[in-house]
């Protein structure tokens, strides 16, 4: 573990982060070694944004940071690392909002999930595909217009029909999504924003 | 029974004084809606979309369909408009979407970092429309065209004895390069190039204030609408928001102050960490227009003596919620809030609310 690279990750010091990684590389280190320093840095982001210390800005320059970084040694592939297993996410048809869900996507990835990010104006069949194929502890539904409600409620009770819903926490997220949407919805956990999704899904996975 | 003439001059009465924070006799109800007027009155989104002449006629219909409300907040729905203000290109239903599709922004990143020099060289009114026509394949001269529309559209609402709440509109500088940057890059941008980012913002902003000035002496207007749409203090560091959001938003206000309007402050996602910062404006000279993510009590508390609040009845409960629920939510506002408090839905009134729930927040207001 290098504290200097996950200082500066944490620090948001691209700079830095760039130099020592290329330095870690040459030195022959294992690339799943810098991964694991790059996560520590953004474990620290994690805690900072939750002390209000980081907000949105600083979340996804960090994102974009660890981006760089690990496609200096390779990338981490579409879906990255799976220390914390793997988490399905999309936006729900009719809806082509990405910007959220690509953020919760490099968020999650950075934070040691592997991610398959179906894209925006999800089918459920395609949801529903996914959580056979990859068997996700938790599935993220994003949604940025009220209008779509009833696509996403609609979409969970498919995941229901279909004898999924015991195995998978159906997460939701986006602007208008409160409290009253995930009951609507019927929802497991309602994330306000990208952290709130890492912090859930790695207390949900430690739990298991 | 009044004519349309004395349902307009009473409730533009009492706007204007909600405006100024004096008694009146019941809170005025503010309508920001287009979509829904559409599915209200049995039409389409594509129907609305086809242009401003249709979408006021839809929103009239609406208006005169849902009675005593005081106004509405335009005159026509803006979707087809979008790429001008947020130099992104947008997906219209009926176009691009299916036809009861939500329009919607197709952000990518559109405007590159070199763009940032052309704006600072040559200047923005140099660079913006090259940019729509080519590079987002606006069609200028026919949107132009369209909004050309627009004095009309407010003389149909009036005529109607409704009050258009806002009469001119503006983004804050940093959400044009937010929108072609795209967001991701554009944050970015404030940690990797911000002196540049600056310089570019700096040019923008000239230019836009004065084209602002100009258009508040145009159409007289007397309330301008400043949306900082993606501004909300839970998306920066206050160093960043300070620089980058606040500074424009003040200036713009100042502005539009100083031409003699009331500037109407769209606050879209929660701003509660900066709300002291909106204490420096002079007493009754913007409206902080809230959308349910800022707790609407903390704006009271904090800002509520010297401004009016204008909110926030949430699109979602609109949508979900049953008629004794937002007429109760509505009710207690109302009470709350007091004097200098227009109640309107938070953000706009979704295309999906319940009819029953968009007359029942009215008639918390009315009494009827």
């Amino acid at each position: 573990m290098s504290k200097k690279l996950a200082e500066a990750m944490a620090d948001l010091d691209e700079d830095i982060v760039l130099s020592e990684v290329k330095a870690l590389k040459q030195q022959g280190v294992d690339p799943l070694e810098i991964i694991e320093s790059l996560q520590e840095g953004m474990g620290i982001v994690g805690k900072r944004f939750e002390e209000k210390e980081y907000f949105l800005s600083e979340l996804i320059m960090s994102a974009e940071v660890f981006n760089e970084a690990s496609q200096l040694i390779g990338g981490m592939g579409e879906s990255g690392t799976s220390k914390y297993g793997v988490f399905v996410l999309g936006t729900i048809y009719d809806d082509i909002h990405d910007i959220g869900k690509n953020i919760v996507t490099t968020v999650m990835r950075s934070n040691g999930f592997e991610v398959i990010d179906l894209g925006v104006d999800v089918p459920t069949a395609k949801f529903i595909e996914a959580i056979k194929q990859y068997k996700p502890k938790v599935v993220g539904i994003s949604c940025l217009l009220t209008t779509c409600f009833d696509n996403v409620k609609e979409c969970i009770q498919a995941i229901e029909d279909a004898g999924l819903r015991s195995d998978v926490k159906v997460l939701i997220g986006g602007g208008p999504v409160d409290e009253a949407t995930g009951k609507y919805v019927k929802a497991d956990i309602v994330a306000k924003n990208a952290q709130n999704t890492v912090d859930y899904c790695k207390k949900f996975v430690e739990v298991q | 029974m009044k004519t349309t003439q004395e349902l307009y001059n009473e409730r533009l009465e009492r706007l204007n004084k909600t405006l100024a924070l004096e008694k009146t006799d019941r809170t005025p109800v503010i309508l920001q809606m287009d979509g829904f007027c559409a599915t209200h009155m049995g039409y389409t989104l594509a129907d609305l979309c086809k242009g401003v002449k249709e979408s006021n006629k839809i929103m009239l219909e609406s208006l005169k369909d849902l009675g005593d409300v005081d106004g509405s907040e335009s005159s026509f729905a803006a979707g087809s408009v979008f790429p001008l203000t947020f130099m992104a290109r947008v997906k219209l239903p009926g176009r691009d979407l299916p036809d009861n599709m939500l329009w919607q922004l197709d952000e990518a990143e559109m405007m590159k970092p070199e763009d940032y020099d052309t704006i600072i060289n040559k200047g923005w009114s140099n660079f913006a429309p090259g940019y729509l026509r080519d590079r987002l394949k606006v069609n200028v001269d026919e949107i132009m065209e369209d909004i050309a529309y627009g004095p009309q559209a407010t003389k149909n609402i009036i005529d109607a004895g409704y009050v258009v709440y806002k009469q001119s509109t503006s983004l804050t500088v940093n959400e044009y390069l937010g929108g072609g940057r795209s967001m991701v890059k554009f944050m970015r941008d404030l940690f990797k190039i911000p002196d540049k980012v600056e310089a570019a913002l700096e040019v923008l902003q000239k230019e836009v204030v004065e084209g602002l000035r100009k258009q508040i002496r145009d159409s007289k207007a007397s309330v301008v609408f400043l949306s900082p749409a993606r501004g909300a203090s839970e998306f920066f560091s206050p160093k960043l928001w300070e620089r980058f959001v606040w500074k424009y938003i003040k200036e713009t206000a100042d502005a539009v102050i100083e031409e003699g309007a009331v500037c109407n402050i769209h606050m879209d996602g929660n701003w509660e960490r900066d709300l002291n910062y909106f204490k420096d404006f002079p007493k009754g000279k913007i409206v902080l227009e809230t959308d349910g993510a800022t707790d609407i009590y903390k704006v009271k508390e904090i800002l509520g003596s010297n401004f009016c609040i204008k909110g926030d009845v949430p699109a979602a409960k609109l949508a979900l919620g049953t008629p004794d629920e937002v007429y109760n939510y509505s009710t207690q506002l109302i009470k709350d809030m007091g004097n200098g408090f227009i109640l309107s839905s938070g953000c706009s009134v979704p295309p999906n609310a319940k009819v029953e729930n968009v007359k029942a927040m009215i008639s918390a207001a009315t009494g009827k």
